[in-house]
């Protein structure tokens, strides 16, 4: 009996314990789901306007002196839902309806530029040890024992305390007002609304004035949980958030309030718990090791994978999108073969001659840059296959890249093979892994791809990298995750300049094998799917097939540019190159530049590796000047520009999902066909040139 | 990808972590000698060391002065902490010191760029060094070290901040101030220090997020189970997978440490982790444990956080400030940092020892100096210290890494120092002498020597 | 003679409301087979069920007489089921014919990403050869290089059946081909598709709900209301028949 007492205690207490943190989760599944339902946008940026509030807060409490009132007004009374406005006004506003890929994109694009943006413009930097102070005096020093098992302080307490209130106020706006009614109604169907009388645009910027408003409020609730403040974390509890709104199907409040505090609570019941069992049960030791920091991501991948309710859920499509006009014909899609072949040529003349530049004046530095730049175009290929081609976002490349890399490592390590081999083992490794994660994943809508692959990343990182036969092992131990540069009969690839040939030489297969599956049976059904999966299936096309597929190859390309990464760098570096928040700025970088082309995936390489070099650090006006001397002060800019910039670029993913360097290419051919045409219409006026027939809906 | 690093971070603060914990540095025996900083290696030494000889097509060297880039995480540290700002005014203290004396070999040193590796770029700013002609060494205060393995092949001495043992490993060119060879030998000090407050039920907690972090957390586990007998300090709770940043709190392991009775905690963790861990603790009533910290030794944060830390230990990886410093380098530093008007931080003083040690190898090397001179007159100092800063460090051996169960660990003798916390300020047991250290065998004896090397 | 196509009993159910009661019918090679029904009668319903969209809850589907109906979609395509949508289902950013080239390659089921690799996955002469025959016989010949953003609505349809034709299937369905297109761009599609029709040989399921193109086109007609098969026989018969005025056309409606 007494053994059963002491059991339903610990039960409680861990019960109790999950609570606080299970709170956080909670406040940020809620705001989470009130954007989703508000504004359609699976906002993944969210926690980044949850940070700024909470720096600003921060910065004014601590820093400038300011009373817990004030401070509070600027972070989220003001600040908080101006930036919602602004966001809404000038992107979200512009996107029609049913365009979550879009929305997605971009709210992953501000997730990397807000934050830097907040901290350039207000001068802040995390300080350790410096924990925020909560919104009540001494919220961290007064502690409540309600059960006399497990006492709460007053931060944490305030925090539950609002998330509950929260969730039922904002349940009940939604069910009792109306403007609750037409948040929602404006998500499906402005349109609709608009013939009911009402201000689409109005109630939208409500909506995300309000969902910001939220985002500042968790954010300051929470901040008091961070010994110091880094927007990181917040990108991280996002991940933990999207479970626990999962849970709620992503439209229930009170359900993503109960998702988070379950998953708060689960995990420390687990960790209560678990460690027990293990002392009787050794064989549930890896379990134990190896599932018990991944919790939240393995209940979201599961959720999203296993559970057909939340599977079903289609993205929208708003029933009057007919009404609305056309959107705008892609310029230019078919190209002159003798503009493309002036295109070529002109690559083919600047490459040789960056290339021959290159070769006999740069020095190990630039030899490195050029070299990333060449290698981490092979890895964007991969988004170039999955994304461009398949239309399919992975948020996991980064995952597949290391899995090359740490092969490499390991063949090298354990058994002295070739990293050459290696390379290809471990392309293959990824390219299987990869096959195996799109089985459950071909069939949910591109959006619940994109969150599954995210949790998959976010598993392999909090996992899988540490395993003794991935990243660990005793080598590791003792000098890390190096890796020998390869020879090859009388070619020694310790040379930087022969392995920069060799990361050419893969990069121009790797092109090869990308263009050859675009104009081939895989990138035409991947075409065909992306236009229209019904009609795909109605001719023939099984879609898991061809999705895996292009899985596969996304993950042997990126497993290939990894192993690449990795022996260039003569070393796997998992947490600088491969890290997840890196490979989601890949996407955003291959995105945003072009992700149907080759050349798209060799400009984000060269974007990545050389932007900074070139233009940050002001090299690039010092050639213009002619001298390192002239350089004007502001150079170099602080490195968080690069992420301001990238990140704000997504936004014209909207209007050019082509991407830009595709886009400026179609635009230019337009104006290059009109001049032609103005020089025709000299010869031979009325050739009959207009576009037959209108628009297709 | 500075800034955004988050959680991938967490792998190489767990090599930190585990090098401040196990804390066993490299030295030549405990007995200790005079400082190296005068031994004779190369041909060099104080009574040359105004001698001019003109030296040409030696990188960062001209006839006024001897050039050094530093590179250190600024942008995107996660931690929080002051690293590259704070190792750069020690190493620009140690050399005002010097340049006050007159410099070496007739000419001034001097910190020629200080460059911000933005956390992800190290690799690119130490080809950056490699590529230039304007460095003679460089030092490095980093959190990912992923560019050692091109300055060391390009044969540039490199003396860095001790965090990343693993990258520093068999590479002759780089000098870390904290030299782990063994990362897994298991050391009676912790086992010692817990007996020594009287503890007699420990728990060693570490992030499962690398395998080092969990190296470090089972060794130190393992350790209070071979010195149990002669410690009286049995370990009762270990737990090495700890998600990183502790982002569900600590609770249930709290709690579990509560019903077993631990009264002393051995961590492997950040000094974030630390501080919710004693957070934790105080919700749970336990103010009384006594935490073994190996990353904390700031004064700053410890005096933000209260009397969160009141009674902890804090293991320190140079002489203490609070210890002696008449006669030795401390005095120096003290001196210098004042002048220069800057905090005398713990990075301040890593960049100070940093400094010395490419002073020293100057000095060694003589006159007619380059770099693999420098390199390898340093490499054969056996009992360096750095002026009485350091545990003595055989760099003929510091290079090599070596595991649990060999026979290595027979010249490889354990030296620890430790503060307390007290009244939030830090304070020493014996000023006289910072140091304890054990014989030099593969299972060394429990009882330590105090210590001191200057 | 076997049917092309064959449903018995198929039933299905929603939340507790029948949307499909046991409805059967059978389409025989080369006919013309009209399906009507007032909206919500349940004929998009019973259309996916057909092509395995959705899964009946009771009841068979055949194919030259075999039982289809556990194999997916795409098996089903490929086992002789062309198909149009009411909603236009194009692919964007490609050509007309391209439209057809996939669906060529599809059918003969040679491509692979293997073959891809090699350099062999461009279209071939013949392929290339077999879409212009069809894009002839549809007049689409003109725009055949054009990208799909450019055409009309009209056009857009005949693209889909040239698409569909490309599986070279036994049947085809047409679900409410006449939708966005006006009285003259409906008989237009209605007179190519009879002269494709006569070429090729395929039967024909028209689900419609304009009445005239129902009666010029087809020769047998089934009415669906309310998820059950209220009539069937020869189109001028059914339409006819009161039942059938009642409730689908309304009383005041002539048959033609």
């Amino acid at each position: 009996m007494v053994l059963a007492a002491s059991f339903v205690e610990d039960l409680v207490r861990g019960t109790l314990q999950g609570l606080p943190p299970g709170a956080v989760y909670g406040l940020i599944a809620i705001g989470f789901v009130l954007a989703y339902k508000t504004s359609g946008v699976f906002n993944l940026a969210f926690g980044a306007q949850a940070y700024v509030s909470a720096a600003l807060y921060f910065q004014a409490r601590n820093e400038w002196g300011w009373s817990n009132l004030a401070a509070f007004v600027l972070a989220v009374v003001v600040v908080a839902p101006a930036i919602g406005l602004v966001l809404e006004r000038l992107i979200f506003r512009h996107l029609p309806p049913g365009s979550s890929l879009a929305k997605l994109v971009i709210a992953i694009g501000l997730s990397v530029a807000l934050p830097n943006l907040f901290e350039l413009i207000v001068g802040f930097e995390p300080v350790a040890g410096r924990t925020p102070e909560g919104l009540l005096p001494n919220g961290a020093g007064v502690f409540y024992d309600p059960l006399g098992l497990y006492s709460f302080s007053r931060d944490e307490l305030t925090a539950l305390v609002v998330a509950v209130l929260g969730a039922a106020a904002l349940a009940a706006l939604f069910r009792f007002t109306a403007i609750g009614l037409q948040m929602r109604a404006v998500v499906e169907s402005p349109r609709m609304t608009e013939l009911n009388g009402i201000r689409a645009d109005r109630v939208s910027a409500f909506s995300w004035a309000l969902s910001s408003f939220f985002a500042g409020l968790a954010g300051v609730l929470i901040a008091p949980r961070f010994n110091t403040l880094s927007a990181p974390d917040f990108f991280n509890l996002v991940v933990v958030a999207i479970a626990a709104a999962a849970i709620g199907k992503l439209v229930s409040l009170p359900r993503a309030l109960a998702g988070g505090l379950g998953l708060g609570v689960a995990i420390a019941i687990i960790d209560t718990f678990l460690p027990r069992i293990v002392e009787r049960q050794q064989w549930l030791e890896p379990i134990q090791e190896n599932v018990t920091p991944a919790v939240p991501f393995i209940v979201l991948f599961a959720l999203v994978t296993l559970w057909p309710e939340l599977r079903s859920s289609k993205e929208q499509t708003d029933p009057l999108a007919g009404v609305d006009p056309p959107p705008p014909t892609p310029a230019a899609l078919t190209r002159s073969p003798w503009l493309t072949r002036i295109t070529i040529v002109f690559a083919v003349c600047f490459f040789l001659v960056a290339g021959l530049v290159v070769f006999l004046r740069a020095d190990a530095s630039w030899l490195f840059v050029v070299t990333q730049a060449v290698i981490l175009s092979t890895i964007y290929l991969s988004i170039t296959v999955l994304t461009g081609f398949a239309g399919q976002i992975s948020l996991c490349q980064g995952a597949f890249a290391a899995i090359g890399g740490f092969t490499v490592f390991q063949l090298a390590d354990r058994f002295g093979m070739s990293v050459l081999v290696g390379a290809v083992v471990g392309a293959c490794i990824a390219a299987a892994v990869s096959a195996l994660l799109a089985l459950p994943l071909v069939r949910l809508g591109r959006v619940w791809v994109a969150i599954a692959t995210l949790a998959f990343a976010a598993f392999f990182d909090a996992v899988v990298v540490k395993l003794p036969f991935v990243g660990g092992g005793g080598t590791s131990l003792l000098q890390g995750t190096r890796v020998p540069r390869p020879v090859i009969g009388p070619w020694d690839l310790a040379d930087d300049k022969a392995f920069l040939v060799l990361a050419v030489l893969v990069f121009a297969v790797a092109a090869y094998v990308v263009s050859a599956v675009k104009t081939g049976t895989v990138g035409r059904t991947l075409a065909a799917l992306r236009g229209s999966e019904v009609a795909s299936r109605s001719i023939g096309i099984s879609p898991t097939r061809a999705r895996v597929t292009a899985f596969a190859i996304s993950g042997f390309l990126a497993g290939l540019g990894g192993a690449m990464l990795s022996i260039q760098q003569k070393n796997v570096n998992y947490a600088s190159n491969f890290a997840p928040f890196a490979a989601l700025f890949w996407l955003v970088l291959v995105v945003s530049l072009g992700a149907r082309t080759v050349e798209g995936a060799a400009y984000a390489g060269a974007s990545f590796s050389l932007m900074d070099r070139i233009i940050f650090q002001g090299t690039f006006i010092g050639w213009i000047l002619r001298s390192e001397d002239r350089i004007p002060g502001v150079f170099p800019l602080s490195p968080k520009w690069r992420f301001v910039l990238f990140g704000l670029t997504t936004i014209a993913f909207a209007k050019h999902p082509e991407g830009l360097v595709e886009n400026g290419k179609r635009n230019a051919h337009v104006r290059m066909a009109k001049l032609s045409a103005r020089r025709d219409a000299h010869r031979e006026p009325s050739a009959d040139d207009a576009v037959p027939g209108e628009a297709v809906a | 990808m500075p800034r955004l690093l988050g959680r991938a971070m967490a792998a190489s603060l767990a090599l930190c972590l585990f090098a401040a914990a196990c804390g066993n540095s490299t030295s030549d025996g405990a007995g200790g000698s005079d400082g190296g900083s005068t031994s004779q290696a190369g041909g060099g030494g104080e009574e040359t060391r105004d001698e001019v000889v003109s030296i040409t097509g030696v990188p960062g060297v001209t006839d006024d002065a001897i050039s050094y880039a530093v590179v250190g995480t600024k942008t995107g540290n996660p931690l929080g902490t002051c690293i590259l700002d704070c190792y750069v005014d020690g190493i620009e203290a140690y050399f005002a010191y010097r340049n006050s004396e007159g410099g070496i070999y007739g000419r001034d040193l001097e910190v020629a760029d200080v460059i911000d590796d933005e956390l992800g770029q190290n690799q690119q700013k130490a080809l950056d060094i490699v590529s230039s002609s304007d460095y003679f060494g460089n030092f490095q205060a980093t959190l990912l070290a992923s560019g050692w393995g091109d300055l060391d092949e390009a044969g540039i001495p490199t003396y860095a901040w001790g965090i990343n043992s693993t990258e520093a490993a068999n590479r002759s060119h780089i000098f870390p101030s904290l030299a782990v060879r063994c990362a897994d030998c298991r050391r009676p000090a912790v086992p010692y220090i817990a007996s020594q407050v009287g503890a007699t039920k420990a728990a060693s907690i570490g992030y499962g997020v690398s395998e080092n972090s969990k190296v470090c957390t089972d060794t130190v586990a393992k350790a209070f189970d071979l010195y149990e007998d002669d410690s009286g300090v049995e370990s009762v709770y270990t737990n090495d997978d700890l998600d990183y940043g502790l982002p569900n709190g600590i609770g249930p392991e709290v709690s579990a440490m509560k019903k077993a009775g631990v009264d002393f905690v051995s961590t492997c963790i950040d000094l974030n982790g630390m501080k919710t861990l004693a957070n934790e603790l105080h919700r749970q009533d336990m103010d009384d444990v006594v935490l073994y910290h190996p990353n904390s030794y700031d004064q700053g944060f410890i005096q933000a956080a209260g009397d969160l830390f009141e009674g902890d230990v804090v293991s320190v990886q140079f002489r203490p400030f609070e210890a002696d410093a008449e006669g030795n380098g401390l005095e120096q530093f003290q001196t210098w940092m004042a002048k220069q008007d800057k905090e005398p931080t713990e990075l301040a003083m890593v960049g100070w020892i940093n400094a010395a040690m490419a002073f020293d190898g100057l000095l060694a090397a003589g006159p007619d100096f380059d770099r693999q001179r420098v390199t390898d007159a340093f490499n054969a100092i056996t009992d360096y210290t750095a002026d009485g800063l350091l545990v003595p460090i055989d760099w003929t051996q510091a290079h090599t890494p070596y595991s649990d169960g060999d026979p290595e660990a027979a010249n490889d003798p354990e030296c620890v120092s430790y503060v307390r916390v007290e009244g939030g300020e830090f304070t020493i047991d014996d000023p006289e002498n910072p140091w304890l250290c054990w014989e030099a065998t593969e299972t060394p004896p429990f009882e330590p020597t105090p210590t001191n090397f200057d | 003679m076997t049917a092309v196509l064959e449903a018995r009993g198929v039933t299905k159910t929603f939340a507790g409301i029948t949307a499909l009661s046991s409805v059967s019918l059978e389409v025989q090679p080369g006919e013309r087979v009209g399906l009507i029904g007032p909206n919500g009668a349940g004929k998009t319903t019973f259309f996916n069920c057909l092509l395995g969209v959705l899964a009946p809850d009771r009841g068979t589907v055949l194919l030259e007489g075999d039982d289809v109906s556990d194999l997916p979609v795409h098996v089903r395509s490929r086992r002789g089921i062309g198909r149009t949508f009411q909603r236009i289902e194009l692919f964007g950013e490609s050509t007309v014919r391209e439209h057809l080239l996939i669906a060529e390659r599809v059918r003969r089921g040679d491509g692979s990403l293997w073959r891809d690799l090699l350099g062999r996955g461009r279209p071939r002469a013949d392929e290339l050869e077999a879409c212009d025959e069809v894009l002839e016989l549809l007049g689409l010949a003109r725009l055949a290089d054009e990208p799909i953003e450019h055409l009309s609505l009209g056009q857009g349809r005949l693209v889909e059946v040239g698409r569909a034709l490309m599986t070279r299937p036994k049947l085809l369905l047409l679900d409410e081909p006449s939708s966005g297109l006006d009285r003259r761009e409906t008989a237009d599609l209605a007179a190519t598709l009879r002269t494709v029709q006569d070429e090729q040989g395929f039967a024909i399921l028209l689900v419609e709900h304009d009445v005239e193109l129902v009666s010029s086109f087809t020769e047998r007609s089934y009415v669906l209301d309310f998820g059950s098969l209220i009539a069937e026989g020869p189109t001028h018969e059914v339409l006819a028949s009161a039942a059938v005025r009642e409730a689908y056309l309304g009383p005041e409606v002539d048959a033609p």
